[in-house]
């Protein structure tokens, strides 16, 4: 039982990773109906973002963290803005091909840039371990894993706010049920899409700050797994659905650490592909989804 | 003053002609009908005044500005605006966002504003939701503000698309059939309601519509299209006795 709970406790700072990863997936389907596979690959610049706001410039972790926010949402928008923007009426097919181009591209320069050679992330927040919990319950608790997942639920609670409480939002969810007509009523479709890129690679780029600090490793590949598995995430919750992109990270980490735990390390990764082949068969419009609902 | 004109207007589609050779005048507070078989190009009309197609030919003129191959998004906000013939509605929005997202065009608030809660943010946002609420308590949905649209009875759903498009603040306004699916008592609201937008707005109307009891008794001209080409035109007694008219209704069969 104890080593369930610590197991879980484990599998939530994972998940709340891999939500804020998937919520930038599911926003830019939820409004372009593209999934944006160059979304895990932000993610990867933003810990490089961060580790060098850290390293070369010396900055403590906030400001790190917005540089890296920044940088993100710059890359974001500027790849929606070349690479997507002049394909918007072309086939679907086309669009998906760029951004898995740009997934490639945007590894490589790493590999070119930053050498695919493994960095030390900067230890800005000292590893302390509640000793009090551990004696009491027995779990280990870190406050890496605390910062984690609050910072997590904070970015998420904003966005909640944004989405559901502020005029963009608004035009985010208008122009997300239906373009056309949002376009027609005057709505700036061309800034609700940026501005969508730019929170959503915000959200990535924090993730990947994250994981720095969590894992203490960071390199140029690092978005390949992450990057496919809150795509699941995203698929998992119901894709196009902001709260499932956040359960289905939750449950996306919970499932890896405990299959990793107690059946074996070595299917970490099958885990996440079994639970899409699973969700594609049983429910495929994910766990909030309403089924058969074409949206475009 | 002549406030929207087409001239020569042609739209293909693929090899298909779905208008050609279409000129129209309107006069500011005109209130025209817009009639003619399914598939006749009316709705065609409506997205090339709209910006959402581009004609091949022709030229759109609105209060004397050039809007041929605009934006949809330049239009609305010069002073067009329009509904659905298959309502198109901002399904999960509540019924007061629908028309925001309408109300909130003129307003030159930034994204930067929303997010940063300026007190310059307040005061626009105050009347975003203001000019809002005035254009659902002219079509009588006030009382339903926060009810998510899709979950509105059909013929709500097309007054909201009315108070949506009058939130825009238009000058011209394009209705695509809003009494398909109505009830006799709806219509004659909607008959009345459409009075007071020109009446009391001082709104430009084109209406199509396939209730000819409401084209007849409301528009002061009528326009009768045909496989994409204007085949009548004129005061509503005339058009009804036209004979290319009830051909293209009814077949070639003279009838009694």
């Amino acid at each position: 039982m104890v080593e369930f709970l610590q197991q879980m406790i484990n599998g939530i700072a994972l998940g709340s990773i891999y939500a804020l990863i998937a919520l930038g997936y599911t926003m830019v389907y939820g409004i372009l109906g593209l999934i944006n596979f160059a979304h895990g690959d932000i993610y990867m610049v933003g810990a490089f973002a961060g580790y060098f706001a850290m390293t070369l410039f010396k900055w403590g972790i906030v400001p790190s963290f917005i540089f890296s926010m920044l940088v993100c949402a710059l890359l974001g928008v500027s790849i929606e803005r070349f690479a997507y923007k002049p394909l918007r009426n072309a086939p679907r097919i086309a669009v998906l091909t760029t951004a898995i181009g740009v997934s490639f591209l945007l590894e490589n320069l790493g590999v070119i840039f930053w050498t695919p050679t493994p960095r030390a992330f900067p230890q800005v927040i000292p590893l302390k371990i509640y000793q009090g919990i551990y004696e009491r319950f027995g779990v280990i608790i870190n406050n890496r894993q605390i910062v984690i997942v609050s910072i997590s639920i904070a970015l998420m609670i904003l966005l909640q706010f944004i989405v559901n409480r502020t005029k963009i939002g608004m035009a985010m969810r208008a122009v997300s049920s239906d373009r056309e007509t949002a376009w027609m009523m005057g709505v700036n479709i061309d800034h609700v899409i940026s501005f969508t890129f730019a929170i959503g690679s915000m959200l990535a780029a924090a993730g990947g700050v994250l994981v720095g600090i969590y894992f203490n490793r960071i390199d140029p590949l690092m978005g390949v797994m992450p990057g496919i598995k809150a795509f699941v995430a995203a698929v998992l919750g119901g894709i196009g659905i902001i709260p499932g992109a956040m359960v289905g990270g939750f449950i996306l980490g919970i499932a890896e650490i405990l299959v990793s735990a107690f059946i074996a390390s070595s299917y970490r990764d099958a885990i996440a592909f079994a639970i899409l082949i699973l969700i594609l068969l049983v429910r495929p419009s994910g766990i909030f989804g309403t089924a058969a609902r074409e949206k475009v | 003053m002549s406030l929207l004109r087409l001239n020569d207007v042609m739209v293909a589609f693929g090899g298909l002609l779905a208008v050609s050779n279409f000129d129209l005048n309107v006069e500011d507070r005109e209130l025209i009908g817009l009639i003619g078989p399914n598939g006749a190009g009316k709705t065609t009309i409506f997205n090339v005044i709209t910006g959402f197609h581009t004609p091949v030919r022709g030229s759109v003129i609105f209060s004397g500005v050039d809007i041929t191959g605009k934006l949809p998004n330049y239009i609305a906000k010069l002073g067009i605006s329009r509904t659905f013939q298959n309502i198109r509605l901002f399904q999960n929005l509540t019924v007061l966002e629908n028309v925001m997202i309408g109300s909130q065009i003129h307003s030159r608030i930034s994204y930067i504003h929303s997010l940063l809660r300026t007190s310059y943010f307040y005061r626009e946002e105050f009347k975003i939701e203001k000019n809002a609420m005035k254009a659902l308590e002219l079509v009588g949905l006030e009382r339903l503000r926060d009810e998510i649209a899709k979950n509105l009875p059909y013929g709500d759903q097309r007054k909201l698309e009315i108070a949506r498009a009058i939130a825009t603040e238009p000058r011209l306004i394009l209705l695509d059939e809003p009494a398909a699916g109505m009830n006799p008592r709806e219509t004659d609201e909607l008959m009345n309601m459409i009075k007071f937008l020109r009446n009391e707005l001082n709104l430009t109307i084109l209406l199509i519509e396939h209730d000819m009891h409401v084209v007849m008794n409301i528009c002061e001209r009528v326009i009768v299209l045909n496989y994409g080409e204007i085949i009548a035109e004129g005061a509503p007694d005339e058009i009804k006795s036209k004979p290319e008219v009830l051909e293209a209704y009814l077949g070639s069969v003279a009838v009694g």
